[in-house]
């Protein structure tokens, strides 16, 4: 069974309550998205793009789903990722500390990825996810200005 | 003197040579303040466009693209240390690796949040196993280098744009692994191992910094907070003895490379300017005005230490209006800017100071002549 325990919607004051009690792995993933939601670089280089993403760390439970849909972004903490209604596009596994390792660079990254001590299923939508974070041929939403 | 770029006025101030106005500062700018500036007044185009190429838009509170967009003249780039994980940690806290614990957490506007819990090595015990588990780890290899390319892209493409860099500072690294309990015990009791400790954090910290000047950065700053608004978290006796001589050697470290030292330190520091200057250190950052005597420091040491920051943040920028802002910056401007030695700012990270009082504040700055007064 899929265990729902909170839905937010990023962004905003709409979502006031459920954002609140994010924690842990949700509250990491959905730092690293707001910015790029604020900012609209996320609906500047992700329109039209629909991602799933599982990030299931097993030492760092509840795992969380991040969800892109056309330039927006939800959190969900799911208790079983592995029941989750459709397969993510792109799911992230191992543990925190090598998650880490391989984000920072420490040491060998790749050797890190070989041994698979952290696994990337969907690589090739991976690489899409990666346009966002060197995102630099886009058009502004309407919000910016030359002030 | 007139400066041909911001890296040159910045410098400039820091050697207490007049300048054409006074060089601006952002320490940095939380969460809450970059919606706000989205909302509010949002990037240019273009310019948006060009400083995510240049990779310049980042995470709070860093943020180099805002502190442009804004226009100010430098800002501040402090590196993380690594971040381990300890099963069963409340709050799902993430621990640094001088044992602090740090939790990310989302506040109820939906703005994210990182924290400060508390200290995990509450032991001797807990230090011993800390040490035995190979921790504090050295920084990660590749992680300067990205962040000091910036440093040259911000000079040359953005009119000299100094970006400061630093790490924690002793203290700081000290306080937020043990907590004050701890360092007041072993202070009075066991003060060869707080030594160890601070020892044992000096070879990271050292490495780091090593690793930072190869970059040849003009600038190092480092933040470690002495003060509450009362006066200093600890004595100054203990101070001296133990954190004192740990920050020298940062200072040597930068010094030894041909950069300048600046600390970033908030609260009621008035008293460790004499050891300040001792150190050599070129300029201390935050000097937060409702509780610091300004003009003071100003008169004693500002010939010897230049003063960074100085604008309330919390109060001033937050309740003022920009009418106000323009008059009590360009006051300050006047009594602390006159000979040089002076880079206003926010005295910290702006979480919910209004952006048209950050505005104002910059033209306070920006406007005055004050600072080619002499």
């Amino acid at each position: 069974m899929v265990e729902q325990v909170e839905r937010v919607e990023n962004g905003g004051t709409s979502a006031a309550a459920g954002v609140a009690g994010l924690k842990g792995v949700a509250a990491i993933a959905y730092t690293f998205f707001w910015p790029y939601k604020i900012d609209g670089r996320l609906r500047a280089s992700m329109k039209g793009v629909e991602l799933t993403i599982v990030v299931d760390l097993i030492d760092f439970p509840p795992a969380a789903v991040v969800e892109i849909r056309d330039g927006d972004f939800s959190v969900v903490v799911v208790e079983d990722p592995a029941r989750l209604p459709r397969k993510p596009d792109i799911s992230i596994s191992g543990k925190l500390q090598d998650l880490i390792r391989v984000m920072e660079g420490v040491g060998k990254a790749l050797k890190v990825l070989l041994s698979r001590k952290v696994k990337i299923k969907g690589k090739r939508k991976a690489l899409v996810l990666a346009k966002l974070f060197r995102a630099t041929e886009f058009e502004l939403p309407g919000g910016g200005s030359d002030g | 003197m007139g400066a041909t770029d911001k890296c040159e006025r910045v410098l400039a101030a820091l050697e207490h040579e007049e300048t054409d106005r006074p060089p601006s500062f952002l320490l940095g700018a939380d969460f809450s303040f970059y919606k706000q500036f989205i909302e509010k007044v949002g990037f240019g185009h273009d310019e948006f466009r060009e400083y995510a190429k240049d990779g310049l838009v980042m995470t709070p509170p860093v943020n180099h693209a805002l502190a442009l967009e804004l226009g100010f003249d430098c800002d501040w780039m402090t590196f993380p240390s690594l971040f381990h994980f300890e099963p069963g940690l409340e709050n799902h806290a993430l621990l640094d690796t001088w044992g602090g614990m740090f939790s990310f957490d989302v506040q109820p506007d939906g703005t994210p949040h990182q924290w400060y819990v508390g200290p995990h090595l509450t032991s001797r015990e807990k230090v011993e196993e800390w040490w035995d588990l190979g921790r504090p780890a050295g920084y990660p290899k590749l992680l300067f280098k990205p962040s000091l390319r910036q440093q040259r892209v911000l000079l040359k493409k953005y009119d000299g744009f100094l970006m400061l860099v630093g790490l924690a500072g002793p203290f700081e690294c000290l306080i937020f692994g043990i907590g004050f309990a701890q360092f007041a015990r072993y202070a009075r009791r066991d003060p060869e191992f707080l030594h160890e400790i601070l020892e044992r954090n000096f070879e990271v910290q050292a490495e780091g910094l090593k690793r930072i000047v190869r970059f040849k950065p003009p600038v190092v700053m480092c933040g470690d907070d002495y003060g509450y608004n009362e006066g200093l978290q600890v004595n100054v006796k203990h101070w001296r003895e133990f954190i004192k001589p740990i920050l020298g050697r940062y200072v040597e470290i930068v010094h030894g490379a041909g950069a300048k030292f600046v600390i970033h330190t908030c609260g009621n520091v008035g008293e460790l300017f004499p050891d300040f200057v001792e150190l050599g250190i070129d300029g201390v950052e935050s000097l937060q005005p409702t509780i610091n005597d300004l003009p003071f420091l100003k008169h004693k040491f500002g010939d010897e230490i230049a003063l960074l920051g100085t604008v309330d943040d919390s109060g001033l920028l937050v309740n003022g209006t920009p009418a106000q802002v323009r008059a009590e910056v360009g006051k300050m401007v006047e009594v602390l800017g006159k000979g040089g030695g002076y880079v206003p700012g926010p005295t910290n990270f702006l979480l919910d100071a209004k952006v048209e009082n950050v505005v104002a504040m910059l033209e306070a700055i920006h406007g005055t002549d004050a600072g080619r007064a002499g």
